[in-house]
């Protein structure tokens, strides 16, 4: 199974990535528009993205006294590259555009760089407010990371397979939500918490002016929040792999049900922010630490134990 | 000591378990998100952590009265409750509050906002998530959650009765926030929701 996509699928990804999280964008501008009584309706809310981007590009950048500019520049830069990255190993329908064999390594090492990328951001611009953002994100990856990393490891164990491709052929008979649901709903939990979004958008919330992007216009904040959506979009579309089957369904095409089960998840990510006030980690390490890890160790010795019934390894 | 852009470095105090720690001084307002109108409070931190504070208002003898008559106070009481939420980081029930008080500001009588406001607030009761992030954290004699109870409870009895309730003093304010971090500090000013329309007058 060494094939993977054309060439052009190279040039297509970022296209790829781009279209999804303006759709994303859109849908969540509308049901922000709803919330607030605003003029809504598909055409306003697509334009929300459009018109957004056009602003932030003619924006000024804003300049901190005494900032580090090429730290917080190169943490904003960070975010949509480490975004692509780790959409590489997404399979489109069958095949991603690059099929590692540790494609699971891989995407997780990409997803790290956010926590690398928020703080020098936070640092980057010499700002009191930016900085607790900053350092909040850290904070954040204490109580994520871990219940994070067991739960792909137990979609990655129930395949045998570290290969992305491999762990959706092993899902043909059953999904591995079936089998690892705790796994499942921890990866959900994990990925707004590791592209900060809500409820885990302390990093950048409202009550410190933005947090880590206090300090941010123009391009840089174009980066940054464009970096940081495309990342949200790259983490929810890996589910579909991991738990949900890839691109297994009956009578639809492999990259139909691709879409349609990453709209899903970002649909269920971008609802679930709404329903609860932000968690901050004074909060939510505990029960992290406490009851997500073990959950997610049980879990992975429960799918451990079926992979041993099934004579594997 | 470096003064890196001319700006002074942080200095070192003691901290809560007995280190040695940077202080930083900052201000917090008067332009912040949710943050209440001409509000300063001066701020020693470490770490994220209040060690000292200060308050006062600006320009407390140039501006007018806008919260005025029934009709605006209920609308100021669905104003702090906005802010409120809007710092607890809940956008959309957040953004539901200012639609009510948009409501009554642009003259809806209370009785048609009334049933929606106490379905609101109501709602932010009930909310488990609610009570985990503001249980068992102290501000001065009282805590926070009390706190969020008498917002709450204000925003009811303005829209029912049009009474104003009482409100605490900017002056309170530094003695509940030493201790606090800084997300409970900003969730207590905004729980608080200190006078700073009556203050301007009395000293105008």
């Amino acid at each position: 199974m060494a094939d993977a996509l054309p060439l052009w699928s190279v040039v297509l990804l970022p296209v790829l990535l781009v279209v999804v999280t303006w759709a994303t964008v859109a849908f969540d501008a509308a049901l922000t528009a709803r919330a607030a009584g605003g003029p809504s309706g598909v055409g306003a809310a697509l334009a929300v993205p459009v018109r957004e981007t056009a602003r932030l590009l003619v924006g000024q950048r804003r300049r901190t006294v005494a900032a580090d500019v090429v730290l917080g520049r190169v943490g904003g830069a960070v975010l949509p590259v480490a975004a692509l990255l780790a959409a590489a190993v997404l399979p489109w329908g069958r095949l991603p555009v690059a099929d590692l064999d540790v494609g699971v390594v891989w995407f997780n090492a990409m997803e790290v760089l956010a926590w690398a990328a928020v703080w020098m951001v936070g640092w980057g611009s010499n700002s009191a407010l930016a900085l607790v953002g900053g350092y909040r994100f850290v904070a954040q990856g204490l109580a994520y990371e871990l219940p994070h990393m067991f739960a792909i490891i137990t979609a990655a164990l129930g395949a045998e397979s570290l290969r992305v491709t491999d762990i959706v052929d092993a899902q043909q008979d059953l999904w591995f939500v079936v089998i690892m649901p705790v796994a499942f709903v921890v990866y959900l939990l994990s990925a707004a918490a590791m592209t900060f979004w809500g409820p885990f958008d302390a990093p950048v919330s409202r009550d410190v002016a933005g947090g880590a992007a206090a300090e941010l216009s123009g391009i840089d904040r174009l980066v940054f929040a464009g970096g940081r959506w495309m990342l949200f979009v790259a983490a929810a579309a890996m589910a579909v792999p991991l738990f949900l089957g890839g691109g297994g369904g009956p009578w639809l095409p492999a990259w139909l049900w691709v879409a349609v089960k990453t709209a899903a998840v970002l649909a269920l990510l971008v609802w679930l922010r709404r329903k609860v006030p932000t968690l901050r980690m004074d909060r939510w390490t505990e029960f992290a630490w406490v009851v997500l890890i073990p959950a997610t160790i049980a879990q992975a010795l429960v799918v451990a134990i079926v992979v041993l019934q099934r004579g594997g390894m | 000591m470096g003064m890196p852009g001319g700006l002074p470095m942080a200095d070192l105090g003691p901290d809560r378990d007995g280190l040695t720690l940077d202080r930083l001084h900052v201000a917090l307002g008067p332009v912040l998100p949710d943050w209440p109108a001409g509000l300063v409070v001066r701020v020693v931190l470490q770490g994220d952590v209040i060690q000292e504070a200060r308050a006062e208002l600006l320009d407390r003898d140039r501006a007018g009265v806008f919260w005025d008559g029934p009709q605006r106070r209920a609308a100021r009481e669905l104003d702090a409750l906005a802010r409120l939420l809007g710092v607890a980081g809940w956008a959309d029930p957040a953004a539901r509050a200012r639609r009510l008080r948009d409501e009554l500001l642009a003259g809806s009588p209370p009785e048609r906002v009334v049933g929606r406001a106490s379905g609101l607030v109501r709602r932010v009761r009930r909310s488990r998530t609610v009570r985990l992030l503001v249980r068992g954290i102290p501000a001065g004699e009282t805590n926070l959650a009390a706190l969020v109870e008498q917002r709450l409870d204000a925003v009811e009895v303005a829209l029912s009765s049009g009474a104003a309730p009482v409100r605490g003093q900017v002056a309170e304010l530094a003695g509940l926030l030493v201790g606090a971090e800084l997300a409970a500090a900003r969730l207590i000013v905004a729980a608080v929701d200190p006078e700073t329309e009556s203050a301007r007058v009395r000293h105008g």
